[in-house]
């Protein structure tokens, strides 16, 4: 872990990172991402489906980047896989001390979700 | 690794069973039902309540606690197996959980003892005070044990307490007050957010996040909150550390603050109740509080903090999600990114656009187990006309002797978990800036509660 903070903890983070199959955060910011495109698509081609496989390919490919960035380091995750993506959740490393360092892996703020959730620490008021 | 209320798991149907909101809907509901059926049957669940006798003379009292042993000694099996059960499941240490609960529950009869003594009662020093008073000077000046620790779910016990409570209240009086209590809560609640939040932002120059985050715990339903729109809006976790000590400091200052500002203003029980569930930051110190009166002070107090402010804490957090998304964290990605790689701070980071899901994800669910109790009693005794009073005798006074039971249990918890040496550190900003939000939020609770609303709350405590 990082440095102690100097706050006392009353309360425990769950930092949660989605790493996504169909589309990266800049689908999020602008527009509509390609599957949800190709879908709506009334006159589907054969080029069509050979970009939206080569996007997947690539949009895959980040989010192993991000999943292999993010066990090298921390090795305490849960990992579980949904049908839109991958879950990786840790309550032993804080977020704050993640970033950094995924940002020096070159992983993108685009190549993941973040979630925090916090639960009070026990018997907290 | 406990992730209890996390994405990947806890979430969905696995928060039925795995989340302590719904285990006090389960076992508020389970005692109301079962008591309606052995009510049924012509029995009562009086059988496993114990009550305590008022006593003037000290040396009386083993003479009156001695009948009740039996009682007591069922009422723990009872507790420690049904708590037990929800600990275990729940992905707790049931052993040091049964320690815990047995040293809590032997605390809360002395403390019961104590305060039907006609002595305690002289100076205000009923149960809910000493329990305070016992459980911080324990807290504060013996180190807790971890399985002592363990026995102390404060939030476990009071929500578990309000499903009771919602069962003596009718529904057709939540459904006449409940409006009314939301929109002197909103108004309130709203009002010391916005405060909280500039002061933070504009006065003190601190983090949007942060200031929401804080805003929520003084204005909507404490901790809860804080936890709620920290999660919402990505914020760090000191700041989130920060505003629930902000809470706690607070709320237990107003514990004993606000009885002693009702008692001055010489409110009635109804008006008081309302001014503490209006101006207290927790559900179970307000409870704290309002039992210092009588039951119409815990029935306005409820009303107004159960059905007026907590049940907005899932509105608020969709609100503020969608703030932090649209606004914040677009203006970091799309402004920020490269310069705070340059400068070494956190990247922005991206999040999905919240739907309203996020309503029901924030919603605490203790509040379903309240209005479907009120719901189930309101019912049975339109349909059966209830005869002879009888629902009342025989399920409704041994339902409020149990939540009397929850409450004493988070009373003493509440005392007992709040040790200041694990609150310091906060800045003097954050503080400062709650600090407003605390005197805006009691000014307007008195001004609703004292003079707008008065001869109202005053006629639902009656």
């Amino acid at each position: 872990m990082a440095e102690a903070s100097v706050v006392k903890e009353t309360c425990i983070q769950a930092a949660c990172f989605f790493l996504p199959f169909f589309e990266s955060g800049e689908w999020r910011r602008k527009g509509k991402a390609p599957w949800k495109v190709l879908k709506k698509e009334p006159g589907i081609t054969p080029d069509a489906l050979r970009e939206l496989a080569a996007y997947t390919e690539k949009r895959i490919s980040r989010s192993a980047d991000c999943m292999a960035a993010l066990l090298s380091i921390h090795d305490d995750w849960q990992v579980t896989v949904k049908k839109d993506g991958v879950w990786m959740e840790t309550e032993t490393m804080i977020y704050e001390d993640i970033l950094p360092r995924l940002q020096a892996a070159e992983i993108t703020e685009d190549d993941y979700v973040l979630y925090s959730e916090y639960t009070r620490k026990w018997g907290m008021l | 690794m406990s992730t209890n209320n996390t994405k990947t798991n806890g979430g969905g149907a696995k928060g039925l069973i795995l989340k302590e909101d719904w285990w006090a809907v389960w076992i508020g509901l389970a005692t109301v039902i079962v008591g309606l059926l052995i009510w049924k049957f012509g029995g009562s669940l009086s059988a496993i309540t114990v009550s305590f006798k008022g006593y003037t003379n000290f040396a009386d009292m083993p003479a009156t606690v001695a009948p009740i042993l039996p009682g007591l000694l069922l009422l723990w099996l009872i507790l420690a197996i049904v708590l037990s059960i929800a600990t275990g499941i729940m992905g707790r240490n049931v052993l040091h959980f049964v320690l815990g609960f047995t040293v809590l529950y032997i605390m809360a009869v002395i403390v019961q003892i104590l305060g039907a003594w006609s002595w305690a009662k002289t100076f205000n020093i009923e149960t809910p005070v000493m329990a305070l008073i016992i459980g911080l000077i324990i807290g504060n000046l013996v180190k807790i044990p971890q399985w002592f620790e363990a026995g102390m779910r404060t939030e476990f016990y009071v929500k578990t307490g309000i499903v009771l409570f919602g069962a003596t209240l009718p529904f057709t009086l939540i459904i006449q007050a409940g409006p009314v209590a939301f929109f002197q809560a909103s108004v309130v609640a709203i009002s010391t957010f916005v405060v909280i939040y500039f002061a933070s932002t504009k006065l003190f120059k601190l983090e949007k996040p942060f200031a929401a985050t804080m805003g929520a715990g003084g204005s909507i339903c404490g901790v809860s909150a804080s936890i709620a729109i920290g999660s919402a809006v990505n914020a760090k976790k000191d700041h989130v550390s920060i505003s629930i000590s902000m809470v706690v400091i607070w709320a237990t200052i107003m514990v004993f603050l606000l009885p002693v500002i009702c008692r001055a203003l010489g409110l009635s029980d109804g008006a008081s109740g309302a001014l503490i569930g209006t101006s207290e930051f927790a559900d179970a110190a307000g409870v704290a509080a309002a039992s210092q009166f009588g039951e119409g002070a815990s029935r306005t107090f409820v009303l107004m903090k159960v059905v007026g402010r907590d049940i907005f804490v899932g509105i608020w957090a969709l609100i503020m999600a969608i703030i932090s998304v649209t606004i914040w964290e677009r203006h970091k990605v799309t402004k920020a990114n490269a310069a705070a790689a340059a400068s070494g701070e956190l990247p922005a980071v991206t999040s999905q656009k919240p739907s309203a899901g996020v309503i029901w994800e924030r919603f605490p669910k203790f509040v379903v187990g309240f209005f479907i109790a009120s719901l189930i009693v309101t019912l049975v005794v339109l349909a059966t006309g209830n005869p002879g009073g009888s629902i009342d005798k025989q399920v409704l006074d041994p339902v409020k002797n149990l939540r009397g039971w929850a409450f004493a249990l988070t009373f003493l918890c509440i005392g007992l978990t709040t040790r200041f040496k694990d609150l310091a550190a906060v800045g003097w900003k954050p503080f400062a800036a709650f600090t407003c939000g605390v005197v805006v939020n009691v000014a307007l609770g008195l001004l609703f509660s004292v003079f707008i609303l008065n001869d109202y709350w005053t006629q639902v405590g009656m």
